[in-house]
């Protein structure tokens, strides 16, 4: 035989060889048939006298009608001295009802006829959308037109609004996959920024009604309106009846101008967060990602398919079916329509697995930029996407949203038809580049969250560590200003209580013991304090045979009974450790003063119980004391503080009284405590020891 | 599998979602087209022809439920498993990865025999079999082509690839561009005829993650705690995902007797919704579903849940959001008073101005939330759930008094006419919203296919809300919301709050 023979008989075997493979598996004989073609329905575009934008759809498939509105002007348009604004008027739009209906009976009526209309705020619009049946038309269009033109704001319905956003604020660390993104989300975009800013207590306290009215005033205004609706109506009839209720809203004043928070650049950072009371690590990394807009998009978004989306995608394949170390593990990008979104990647994994997880994920990101992805790869991503196309089109309710979202942003209509396009011509080499280019390692945030001490490896190994305290600040949030004449009067004074206290008994002071009785509210308790400076702090707390234990250890706060331990919640243990500040007379905050680890400064003189004073403001991170110090004599009578309590911020002054020396330290052996001006809590001690060498033991349960 | 919805969410975002069918849709009812297949297996297509795409469902009559005792989390197991491929999908060569499969096997059951023994074995002796376990494991991974069934559905356009294990059955759904209808029936097919349980122990790491997760939530916790309270003998008392224990200690040898049981033709239901056209369809659909063997009907009968005795009660202790539930025993799906009970459900709990709202809510301001939840367990008699969160310093007992006030009202007052009236209404509006998407279609009509044995209950559920009358709900109140019939779940957030209130 011929070589040229073999070599064709060779290639004949190989073909046969691979017919013979595939004629096992029908998947790969499978003939498709050309796809149906897509007959999206007719948008029709119309625009009131006042500018309104109005998109229709008619959908006779059901006897329904739905309605959308979107709004210039949600997080980015609010002042950052009134945060939360947008969020409360997001709520109280719809609860708070109209001028003509109010928020309960709106309620009534909508439930009795089987309708809904939701409001909402997000970064940068507040949407307003409705449902009903046919029947109810112009009804529901006539009330959805008064939410746009005459909300009522009413104050028990912003009340109620501000009690539900606490209640969210306290549990906001409850879920592990909403505090970890959030996290990052801070530190892409900066912690005051609109596109990550958290709300606080304190910021609620400072929303008022009149503030919600000049938000509606200056962004509700049908110029920077865009309004969908889609069902079973003919468009020239809906026409009428949207003229008829909208035609007269008019614009008032000039146009707002939009401003999009300027975004920081970042730089390579590792962050973990201690959480004792989650069963994983909870890991997420992340970067600043673009715009729908951008140029790059398409080889992009292919490149961070192929890295985290689905079944297919490199981050699922090596951490959940290779490794076996997660259920879930991927990710991808987040784009936004007019600011830079993020990319982000993320899995949960048990402590005893993070750095394992942790280094498969940076493997996979260095693998994308090094290397090209391989044809099969290429295939998947780009023919999924084509062939996932047809879903766009499956709803009008998905249609209609994405049209009125172009428009709103200034989108051309067609903008996914081209994106497919784009993604058409993807080349392997286009994602290396897409890759390199935007995938950037040294920019790359990482922020895992859990039992840090059962890591299979620190963090350190990936980078300098900060721990984010995700503590939920109680009180009014403070910045003091540098202020060397206040620092320096407030370190004079905390000596001069010192000295009063006992100056070297105080500074030689390394534990302290406390053994007393708390009465509040008719009853009395028993009670024993353990305190090593700095951070090694308990409670204890007797009820007849049993007792309860609140200790703080580090970085670590549980709660103690019968042997038995839990985590604290945070909201907790963010009281127990005001209690360290201000325990024994404060002689921790003043040890804290002098050795210059807490910052502090003079404010004012002023009277307590009819004598004069010196008042001095000590920031911690707790939050800010008040501390009260006699003129004459250096003796720190009381120290104020604010406290969340359970209806809203409490006023706290402890009064310390009665004072004894006990070797060689003033302390009081009576504390009574007024909450909002009224004496609530009385504490007696009759025990105290000093440096008696508390055992650790004490703080471990 | 990946995008799975936990009941746990499911009973958060579910809430007040009763789905009730109204009239007047018999055009859509008439669209239907049922056939049973040789082999026994039901098929029902609806067409609907709106975008080029349809949903494709195979229904397993089969949950959570039909488990035993030291082997619950298998129904579970099995579903994720049912990813893992075929003889051909998923293989570089499979006789040589069976061989491989088989000292696997082997090797785990020669491990775990030994794990079980009392006393317990030698340290060397498990170490030994723990390391001819792995090997064994290592040389068979060079045969894989892992998630190949996931990629292909994924390449040819599957946008929501996904399935899901509750009490009461195992479900495979995903959709796709309409003309990959022949690829649909092939995976389906070959998956449910010649299915390899590939990369088990695996898999089973994976599934151990996913309960560390629902665990990681004290919500997970207590609903864990909750139904093997509320349930002394019914199976209903084992969470779906199963105990630790039996997740370590089920072998593949169990997961293919689970298969072999209640995999057959005729435990099984398929559903086509969309662009689908049925004449064309049905001959696809025998073609390669008709080679998934008959069987035989597997039985279903479970331990019955004997009548209560005493109310039940238990509490957590959590730093999470505090939260309670109250629940009472109630029949299962199929009894004709099960429309009362989402008549119930809908008033306490159905909108913005429903009673639970009003009261707890808006004018006692003592929950964030509160609702009603009828759907745990439908099979057999399961739960109807009143649950409420409780507003900043409020305490679930206060919320759980509460709660008690408006089921004693049901009682002694009837529900006004006005109340009736927006039942209906809200019905209607939820039917709309039920069908307006392929998916819940499909899902819908299997469902009341297994549950009552005739998907066309599914629109007769209007005719039934609409003779639903206050004298229904104050009997089906009286009866059912009685102390002996009734377990609470609390979680308290802090015992350190409690001292302070006192």
């Amino acid at each position: 035989m011929t070589k040229k023979l073999i070599c064709l008989l060779l290639i004949v075997f190989a073909s046969l060889g691979l017919m013979a493979q595939q004629q096992k598996r029908a998947v790969d004989q499978l003939v498709y048939p050309k796809l149906n073609d897509i007959q999206p329905p007719q948008v029709v575009e119309h625009q009131l006298s006042n500018g309104l934008t109005i998109l229709m759809v008619e959908d006779r498939d059901f006897p329904s009608v739905n309605m959308v509105a979107l709004v210039r002007g949600g997080k980015i348009a609010e002042p950052k001295e009134k945060n939360g604004l947008s969020e409360l008027l997001g709520i109280t739009l719809r609860t708070g009802g109209t001028t003509n209906m109010n928020g309960d009976d709106v309620d009534k009526y909508l439930d009795r006829i089987g309708a809904s209309i939701d409001s909402y705020s997000s970064e940068g619009e507040v949407t307003l959308q409705s449902e009903c049946l046919k029947e109810n038309t112009d009804d529901v269009i006539k009330l959805f037109a008064d939410f746009l033109k005459q909300p009522g704001f009413t104050e028990d319905k912003i009340d109620l609004a501000k009690t539900q956003m606490r209640s969210e604020i306290s549990r906001r660390n409850d879920e592990p996959f909403g505090v970890v993104p959030r996290e990052l989300n801070k530190i892409l975009y900066g912690k005051d920024s609109a596109y990550a800013r958290q709300l606080e207590y304190a910021d609620l306290d400072n929303l008022k009604r009149e503030d919600l009215l000049g938000f509606h005033k200056t962004w509700f205004r049908p110029d920077m309106t865009y309004l969908a609706v889609w069902g079973d109506f003919s468009a020239a009839d809906m026409k009428a009846r949207l003229e008829k209720y909208l035609g007269g809203w008019t614009n008032q004043g000039p146009k707002p101008q939009v401003v999009l928070p300027q975004i920081p650049p970042t730089s390579y950072s590792v962050n973990q967060i201690e959480k004792s009371d989650v069963e994983q690590t909870f890991i997420f990394m992340g970067e600043l990602g673009l715009r729908y807009d951008d140029p790059d998009y398409a080889p992009v978004y292919m490149m961070s398919e192929i890295l985290g989306g689905g079944f297919s995608s490199r981050l699922f394949k090596k951490v959940r079916t290779e490794l076996g170390l997660a259920y879930g593990a991927g990710g991808g990008m987040s784009p936004a329509f007019d600011h830079k979104g993020m990319f982000y990647f993320y899995t949960s994994t048990k402590p005893s697995t993070t750095a394992k997880a942790l280094q498969a994920m940076l493997d996979e990101i260095h693998k994308i930029r090094g290397e090209l992805v391989t044809d099969v790869e290429l295939k998947t991503a780009k023919e999924g996407f084509l062939n996932r196309f047809a879903f766009q089109f499956d709803s009008t309710a998905k249609l209609v949203n994405r049209m009125l979202i172009y428009k709103f942003y200034g989108y051309p209509m067609d903008f996914n038809q081209k994106l497919r396009a784009a993604v058409e011509k993807v080349t392997k080499e286009d994602i290396q580049k897409a890759a390199q280019n935007y995938l950037l390692p040294d920019k790359l945030a990482i922020v895992a969250m859990g039992k840090v001490k059962e890591f299979d490896e620190p963090l350190s190994k990936f980078g300098t560590v900060n721990t984010l305290d995700i503590t939920i600040p109680t009180g009014k949030k403070v910045e003091m200003a540098d202020n060397p004449q206040a620092e320096g009067k407030a370190l004079e004074l905390a000596k001069k209580a010192a000295k009063f206290m006992g100056e070297p008994a105080l500074m030689n002071l390394k534990d302290i013991y406390l053994d007393g009785k708390v009465s509040m509210e008719g009853q009395e308790f028993p009670y024993k304090i353990y305190f090593v400076f700095p951070d090694k702090y308990a409670q204890e707390l007797m009820f007849g045979e049993m007792s309860l234990k609140l200790i703080i250890n580090g970085d670590k706060a549980i709660v103690s009974q019968g042997g038995q331990t839990a985590p604290l919640p945070d909201s907790e243990a963010g009281d127990v450790r005001k209690s360290m500040w201000t325990e024994a007379n404060c002689v921790f905050l003043l040890k804290s003063i002098i050795d210059g680890t807490v910052k502090a400064q003079y404010l004012k003189e002023g009277t307590f119980a009819g004598q004069p004073h010196e008042l001095v403001a000590a920031n911690t991170p707790q939050g800010l004391f008040l501390l009260f110090i006699d003129k004459k004599t250096g003796q720190l009578s009381a120290v104020r503080y604010e406290s969340m309590g359970e209806k809203g911020n409490e006023d706290i002054v402890e009064i310390y009284q009665n004072v004894k020396d006990v070797q060689g330290l003033k302390l009081p052996q009576q504390v009574t405590t007024n909450v909002n001006n009224e004496p609530k809590v009385s504490n007696k001690i009759w025990k105290v020891k000093v440096n008696s060498g508390i055992a650790s033991a004490t703080f471990e349960k | 599998m990946i995008k799975k919805k936990t009941l746990l969410l499911a009973l958060l975002t579910l809430i007040g979602s009763v789905l009730v069918f109204a009239g007047g849709f018999e055009a859509l009812e008439n669209s239907v087209v049922e056939k049973t297949l040789p082999n026994g297996m039901k098929v029902l297509i609806l067409p609907r022809h709106n975008a080029p795409v349809f949903t494709g469902l195979i229904y397993a009559d089969v949950g959570g439920a039909n488990e035993q005792q030291n082997a619950t989390g298998l129904a579970h197991i099995f579903e994720h498993m049912a990813f893992k491929g075929t003889t051909t999908v998923g293989t570089k060569d499979y006789t040589k990865e069976k061989a491989a499969l088989d000292k696997i096997e082997k090797a785990f059951l020669a491990l775990r025999a030994a794990r079980d023994r009392k006393p317990k074995a030698s340290d060397e002796e498990l170490k030994t079999l723990e390391d001819a376990f792995q090997k064994a494991q290592e040389d068979a991974q060079p045969f894989v082509v892992q998630n190949e069934l996931g990629e292909i559905l994924e390449r040819e356009g599957s946008p929501d690839l996904n399935a899901f294990t509750s009490f009461d059955q195992t479900v495979y759904l995903y959709s796709l561009p309409s003309n990959k209808l022949e690829l649909w029936a092939a995976i389906e097919s070959d998956r449910f005829a010649n299915p390899v349980l590939r990369e088990f122990y695996k898999e089973k790491d994976v599934i151990m993650e996913e309960k560390r997760m629902g665990e990681s939530s004290a919500f997970g916790k207590l609903l864990d705690d909750f139904m093997a309270v509320a349930f002394k003998n019914h199976m209903y008392r084992s969470w779906v995902i199963g105990s630790m224990s039996d997740l370590k200690h089920i072998s593949r040898t169990e997961a293919e007797a689970w298969f072999q049981k209640y995999y057959c033709a005729r435990n099984l239901t398929a559903v086509l919704v969309g662009d689908v056209d049925p004449a064309a369809a049905m001959p696809l659909l025998e073609k390669y579903l008709g080679k998934i063997p008959a069987g035989e009907k597997p039985s279903m009968f479970v331990s019955e849940e004997p009548q209560q005795r005493a109310e039940k009660r238990i509490i957590m202790e959590d730093p999470a959001q505090p939260f309670v539930v109250v629940a009472y025993h109630k029949p299962a799906f199929d009894d004709p008073d099960n429309s009362v009970y989402d008549a119930i459900a809908d008033i306490l709990g159905g909108g913005p101005s429903s009673r639970l709202s009003t009261s707890l809510v808006k004018e006692k301001k003592l929950a964030l939330y509160a609702a009603t939840y009828t759907d745990l367990g439908k099979k057999y008699p399961g739960l109807f759930l009143f649950f409420a969160v409780p507003n900043q310093g409020k305490s679930p007992e206060e919320c759980e008094k509460a709660l008690y006030e408006e089921i004693e009202k049901l009682k002694t007052t009837p529900v006004t006419p006005e109340e009736l009236e927006g039942l209906k209404a809200r019905s209607k509006a939820n039917f709309i919203k039920a069908i307006d998407n392929n998916m819940g279609l499909a899902l819908n009509l299997a469902s009341y296919q297994n549950l009552t044995g005739n998907w066309r209950d599914l629109f007769r559920e209007l005719e039934k809300i609409d003779k639903v009358t206050a004298d229904d709900i104050m009997r089906i109140a009286r009866k059912t919301f009685v102390s002996t019939n009734k377990t609470v779940g609390i979680i308290k957030t802090a015992p350190a709050k409690d001292a302070e209130a006192k």
